[in-house]
């Protein structure tokens, strides 16, 4: 029997609100739905003949109808492949949601409620998929029992948790044993937003796929699908970017640099160095770090405005440091010097303690106590 | 430590650059613009050159302020001594200290000194860091600086903690608005505290979510049930509508059976009318033809019976002159006579009976059955009901169950909470008493206790007698005493006397006491039985403790179990309650097919009390029929009878008419006459012959014509056999008239009779089920109470659509009023973890803010009275004496205080002179306080003397000569733009080395 070729996709979160990038966000939605739409063609280019959408592919219930008659289209257009989708708890399914009104086209398969199948002969695949019911799912979805073993590929799309045995979550708890347990051949899921690899848990194959559009800073680097086949001896899947931007945390050293300017230009050269001449595509957090000599002052807003005609979205952070040879200071007989003995003792007890938490506290007291005696020391809020 | 040389390469203006120095003290002078500062900083930058000195701007890169302006490199050189050793410090500076490529001589040996890379050199030579070493090495001219208070300030921050660009105050002030910006004094306020409201509002708003998903869970909920009532309803109305149609279909095949029957009774009457030699076509003609002939027949009959006249007028016949007067032909014996007066008895006898029949009987007859009919099909209706009425027993039963099972989980949830509240009060009250008998045994404990002690007293108090003994002994020599000296001395020592009596009567009393005691104790005894009391107490009290927690543990549990099973009879109310309103549908069901029953069954009733009238009417035609008809029996079939009674009737009728023929006469009473007149004479017969015989031939030509149709006797039943003919004809006419207007009000005026069947058969097969039943005809009632089920059916959908509508407002009306779930919860992750980003921040803040006031309190405890000695030294140096003392006021001000003097004066009240004077000597104790032991920093001056009058730079000047060559011998150069001053220091101060730069 020959494999089953598959896309897998979670996560899209078509319609979220994007509040952290402000007035890039309406441009961001747009480009989300363009993601959704790149998903298609692949599909369309590459014969796939299973898209599974593993949850949240709607941020919301309130989903505009102009999106949803675009998807109901786009799906339409690729009618040799069935669309498996089991919504997640960000677009569960209830009385209001889209997923309940209207007609979707007929190669689209809705899983609305607990675990439940629909086979497909003529291919040898077994679809299998729930749906969240509710924001909040804290009884496993996925079953207990196995799944029948014949001639059939068994594929599960599932929005899930994944867990440690016993663990517990609102958000349909999966644990490696119940994927061992499940005799699937292969597990899509969602709603975690970093990637996995394509993991093994008994005979079956589980990943997630990620978000195919990075959606803030906490999901940084290259987004995208999984694609490839799934058959009875085993997966091969290879993640594939789609995404038309990233978020990225990039840390900038500005050690032995002054001004404006100069941070400016070291900003910009990190981000060349890293992303090429495409560097101007994405949404950066900057994270100033590195010494700098005690009178420097550091304007973040000046330097955030020089470098937001560069970038499509910048914010900036400040974690430099004061170059001073901090145990010199500290035996200083200067209030500078004073201050500096006192937090180095506490530093030094916190780390004979290993209470990481103070220690970092005290690290940064230390900072803000030397940066106190140039200017300012508020907190900056960007 | 001494500079020697500074050989500068390429630093800023200057280039190919050197400059000897010497020991002690020495003055440089130059134009305004020399490069003194640059000479400085390159100093600075040659031994820190990571740093940024404090006169370039904080985003200049102090390399880039420097660069050669003839575009070469940074380059130079410094040749200093350091605990005896030469070395020589080389530095070409590049982008960054890391870069900058440094060589370090020992002259002393001649050998490179290894230097890591990133090491300032200063750092290993000074054991201090760039700005204790700037601070150390330069000093400026205050006056320079700015207005009073910012020298104010500048001597402030110097005395407070050794830095003058920067106050404890603005560093605590900096630190205390970056908290506050956070949060605020009050608490109210702040970044920190506008997000954790704005938490907590999402909190709330959550909580809401949450609520408002529950409800939209019961909204949907409820939805689903009232789409399974509309299904029902319309699967009810539906059922309820194809009865209806059936019953449509049943009354137009009812018309079109009623409709053929009237067809086909028309065939039968054509039939009837017609013959084997007629077609019923052409009866019309032949009746025209037939009437022609009688008309005919009459003419000659009436011909005859003129000339017959005539003859009996002339005597030729008999005085009556009609046509049975004339003479017979045909002999008429009396059998003939009498066989035919028979025959017309028996045919008028069978026309009265069958005329009965016809009238009376068989109209009864048919109402009866169709009352018997419609009595079946009430039957059947009834049955149906009860059938129905008895499915929904088991519906009625369980709304009534339930309502019960209601009314019963209602009493028991009352029962429980009723039960829990009295256990609840009485626990409370329980626990009171319990405090209560705790309270008493510690009591009873307390009372063994303070007895036990009494008894250990008692068992003291032999011991002490010996010592009242002497209380009394001194209580009677004072008053001895008293007495004594109130005699001799003064009388007011009488009162000694009353203290010494108090003395001997507490000596006695508590002598008394014991007494007492020794007699009732009677010894240890006593006590013994008071400790084992005592320890039955502490026994009691703990046992009643035990006791009491145990009981009210025990109430505890009570309490919990019967809460839990408050819960329960809550619960099961609430689910009871649910359950019976899902059974009051089958409920109202169940009463509204009863209602129907009832009706029905009244309609049953009336139904058997008419078919009884019916038939009593029945038996009462039957009666009257016997006297004419004795052989019809009450329970025959009167059709069957009334065709029986007709063959007889025509066969009767062809008899007589065959014997009619036969001699010739029409009727009877022709009959009659012609056997008279045969009998009485035969006058005038040959005459009247002709005519006779011309009327007989018409006559026999009539009957002939008419007996082609039907055989009749005589002339007159000819005519009246064409009569009758006629008169089928026009009913025939008539019924075909009432037929067609019946086809044309059913639309179907163009159907033949063949296709009215056709379309009957059809109607039947629909109406047909498998087993070949036609469905029940149902009374107008029950067809109005379908229609009214209907109509209730589509009442009921109307309002449940009516509340699936506000049920779908209610919803989206929750959608649209509360944000989703996920929304807020995003939102709470996105704001509490910047709450907890800014949290951590506030926390390093509140750390710096202690520990900075932490620093201040230890620097004012140590530095502080360090500097301010060291100040007042150098000051009174500086000023020969005049100034003594220089301190700080808690407000962070700088006073002075005269040698001799009491008071203290601000510097903001002294000369600018005196306050440089002040500074100068702040300086120099901040730069010694520095200083590692043994290290002695050269020290620059910048035009320090600048607002000096000449006293006080002469003053300065010697003081400075003094200063370098003091116990520890220090490098001081001073830099000056006045020649002058160099020039005095060269005549007045041996040893000032001075230099042109």
């Amino acid at each position: 029997m020959q494999g089953i070729k598959i896309l897998h996709c979670a996560d899209l979160h078509i319609g979220a609100g994007l509040i952290t990038i402000g007035s890039r966000a309406r441009k961001r939605r747009a480009e989300i739905l363009m993601a959704f739409d790149r998903i298609i063609e692949e599909c369309r280019r590459a014969g796939v003949q299973a898209l599974l959408i593993a949850g949240d592919l709607f941020d919301g219930v309130d989903v505009r109808d102009t999106d949803i008659s675009h998807m109901k289209e786009r799906f339409a257009s690729i009618p040799d492949t069935i669309v498996a989708i089991s919504p997640g708890n960000h677009d569960s399914v209830s009385e209001d949601s889209c997923y309940m009104s209207g007609e979707w086209p007929s190669n689209v398969l809705i899983f609305r409620g607990g675990m439940e199948h629909a086979e497909f002969p003529d291919l040898g695949l077994r679809l299998w998929g729930a749906g969240f019911g509710s924001t909040y799912v804290d009884v496993p979805l996925l079953p207990q029992a196995s799944v029948p073993q014949d001639d059939f590929i068994n594929i599960c799309v599932l929005h899930g948790d994944l867990v440690g045995k016993g663990q517990k979550s609102n958000y349909n708890p999966v644990s490696v044993e119940q994927i061992a347990a499940s005799g699937m051949d292969y597990i899509a899921l969602g709603h975690v937003h970093k990637r996995t690899e394509v993991l093994k848990a008994g005979k079956t194959s589980y990943a997630y796929s990620g978000c195919p559009e990075g959606l803030g800073f906490d999901e940084s680097g290259e987004k995208g699908i999984y694609m490839g086949t799934v058959d009875r001896n085993g997966t091969s899947l290879e993640f594939r970017p789609i995404c038309a931007r990233m978020y990225i945390d990039l840390e900038v050293d500005i050690s032995g640099k002054y001004g404006t300017m100069e941070t400016v230009e070291a900003v910009i050269r990190k981000m060349k160095e890293a992303y090429g001449e495409a560097f101007r595509n994405h949404l950066y957090k900057v994270v100033l770090t590195g010494n700098v000599v005690s009178e420097m002052s550091i304007d973040l807003d000046a330097i955030k405005a020089r470098l937001e005609p560069e970038v499509f979205f910048v914010k900036m952070r400040n974690r430099t440091e004061l170059e001073i040879d901090l145990a010199e200071t500290a035996r200083e007989n200067s209030l500078k010097g004073i201050f500096v003995r006192k937090m180095l003792e506490q530093i030094s007890l916190h780390q004979d303690r290993n209470d990481t938490v103070n220690l970092e506290r005290c690290r940064t007291a230390l900072n803000i106590g030397l940066k106190a005696f140039n200017g300012e020391v508020m907190y900056h809020e960007d | 430590m001494k500079i020697k040389r500074l050989e500068i390469g390429r630093f800023g203006k200057l280039r190919d650059y050197i400059l000897d120095l010497d020991d002690g003290f020495q003055i440089l002078y130059g134009d305004n613009e020399g490069g003194k500062t640059t000479i400085m900083n390159f100093i600075y930058l040659m031994f820190y050159g990571g740093a940024k000195p404090a006169n370039i701007n904080g985003t200049v890169n102090p390399r880039q302020n420097y660069l050669p302006w003839d575009g070469g490199e940074m380059s130079g050189a410094v040749v200093f001594e350091h605990r005896g050793t030469e070395y020589r410090l080389e530095k070409v500076f590049r982008k960054s200290k890391a870069t900058d490529m440094v060589v370090l001589w020992n002259n002393s040996t001649g050998e490179k000194e290894a230097v890591p890379k990133g090491e300032e050199i200063g750092t290993r030579f000074f054991d201090m860091t760039a700005s204790a070493f700037e601070k150390s090495l330069f000093v400026g001219n205050i006056g320079a600086s700015g207005s009073d208070d910012d020298i104010s300030s500048r001597l402030s921050n110097l005395v407070s903690n050794g830095d003058e660009t920067v106050s404890q105050k603005k560093i605590l002030d900096r630190i205390s608005e970056a908290i506050y910006d956070l949060v605020n004094k009050s608490g109210r306020g702040g970044k920190i505290t506008v997000l954790n409201e704005a938490i907590s509002r999402l909190g709330e708003a959550r909580q809401t979510a949450i609520a408002h998903e529950a409800e939209r869970k019961e909204i949907e909920k409820r939805l689903r049930e009232i789409n399974a009532c509309q299904d029902g309803l319309k699967e009810k109305s539906a059922a309820c509508g194809r009865a209806v149609k059936e019953q449509e279909k049943l009354e137009q095949y009812r018309k079109l059976e009623a409709l053929a029957d009237m067809g086909r009774k028309i065939a039968d009457m054509a039939a009837e009318a017609e013959n084997s030699r007629i077609p019923f076509e052409e009866l019309k003609e032949f009746a025209d033809e037939c009437e022609s002939i009688m008309k005919d027949a009459e003419a000659a009959g009436k011909l005859y019976r003129e000339k017959l006249g005539e003859n009996v007028g002339n005597g030729a016949q008999g005085s009556t002159g009609d046509e049975s007067a004339a003479p017979s032909l045909v002999e008429i014996t009396e059998e003939d006579k009498d066989e035919a007066v028979r025959l017309d008895g028996q045919i008028r006898h069978l026309q009265a009976a069958l005329a009965h029949i016809k009238n009376s009987i068989l109209p009864e007859q048919e109402e009866c059955r169709q009352s018997e009919h419609d009595l079946e099909n009430s039957r059947i209706l009834l049955n149906t009901l009860e059938k129905r009425i008895g499915e929904l027993e088991s519906g009625r039963a369980g709304y009534l169950e339930s309502q019960a099972s209601l009314a019963s989980a209602q009493k028991a949830e009352s029962d429980a909470k009723n039960r829990y509240e009295i256990e609840k009060a009485g626990s409370e009250s329980y626990a009171v008493l319990s405090r209560e008998r705790i309270r008493v045994a510690e009591e009873r404990l307390n009372e063994c206790r303070l007895w036990t002690a009494a008894e250990d007293r008692a068992v003291d108090s032999g011991s002490r007698e010996k010592v009242n003994m002497k209380l009394a002994a001194a209580g009677a020599m004072i008053a001895i005493l008293s007495a004594a000296a109130g005699i001799w001395i003064h009388p007011y020592c009488f009162a000694g006397i009353i203290p010494a009596l108090v003395l001997i009567a507490v000596a006695f009393l508590q002598k008394g006491g014991r007494s007492r005691n020794a007699a009732g104790s009677s010894g240890q005894n006593a006590a013994g039985s008071r400790k084992s009391e005592l320890s039955a107490a502490e026994e009691k009290l703990r046992a009643v403790r035990t006791a009491e927690m145990a009981a009210m543990e025990e109430k505890k549990a009570t309490l919990k179990t019967l809460g839990e099973e408050l819960k329960r009879a809550s619960a099961e109310t609430a689910r009871i309650e649910s359950e019976t309103v899902l059974r009051k549908a089958a409920y109202d069901e169940y009463a509204l097919v009863l209602g129907s029953h009832e009706r029905e069954s009244e309609n049953r009733k009336n139904l058997e009390r008419n078919l009884a009238s019916q038939k009593k009417k029945l038996v009462e035609k039957t009666r009257q029929l016997s006297d004419i008809a004795s052989d019809y029996q009450e329970d025959q079939d009167a059709a069957e009878w009334s065709r029986q009674k007709a063959e007889e009737l025509e066969q009767a009728g062809i008899s007589l008419y065959e014997l009619l023929n036969s001699k010739n006469c029409i009727d009877l009473e022709d009959l009659r006459q012609k056997h008279t007149a045969w009998q009485t004479g035969r006058k005038s017969r040959e005459v009247l012959e002709t005519l006779s015989e011309n009327h007989a031939a018409l006559k026999k030509a009539f009957l002939s014509k008419i007996g082609t149709y039907r055989p009749a006797s005589g002339f007159a039943e000819g005519v009246e056999i064409l009569n009758g003919l006629r008169g089928k004809l026009q009913a025939v006419s008539g019924l075909m008239k009432e037929y067609e207007g019946q086809k044309k009000a059913l639309g179907l005026h163009q159907m033949t009779l063949e296709e009215l069947m056709d379309r009957k058969a059809e109607l039947e097969a629909e109406l047909t089920d498998a087993e070949g039943r036609m469905p029940e005809i149902l009374s107008v009632d029950e067809i109005g109470s379908l229609q009214q089920e209907m109509e209730n059916c589509a009442n009921e959908t109307e309002r449940l659509n009516g509340l699936e509508k506000d049920l779908h407002f209610e919803q989206g009306n929750l959608s649209a009023k509360v944000k989703s779930l996920n929304l807020v919860d995003d939102e709470i992750k996105t704001l509490s973890e910047e709450r907890d980003e800014k949290l951590e921040y506030y926390e390093a803040l509140k750390i710096a803010g202690d520990t900075m006031e932490a620093a201040v309190d230890e620097l004012g405890s140590t530095f502080g009275p360090l500097v301010n000695d060291k100040t007042a030294e150098i000051f009174s140096r500086l000023t020969n004496g005049k100034y003594r003392n220089v301190r700080v006021t808690k407000k962070f001000e700088l006073s002075m205080q005269e040698e001799g003097g009491v008071i203290s004066r601000e510097s903001r009240f002294l000369s600018n002179g005196t306050v440089d004077q002040a500074y100068l000597s702040l300086r120099l104790a901040v730069a010694e306080l520095l200083e590692k032991e043994g290290i002695r920093l050269p020290v620059f001056l910048d035009d320090v003397f600048m607002q000096y009058d000449d006293s006080r730079l002469r003053q300065g000047l010697g003081f400075l000569a003094g200063y370098a060559a003091g116990e520890e011998k220090r490098q001081v150069i001073l830099f000056t733009c006045h020649k002058a001053m160099a020039d005095w220091a060269i005549e007045n101060l041996p040893g000032t080395s001075v230099r042109n730069i």
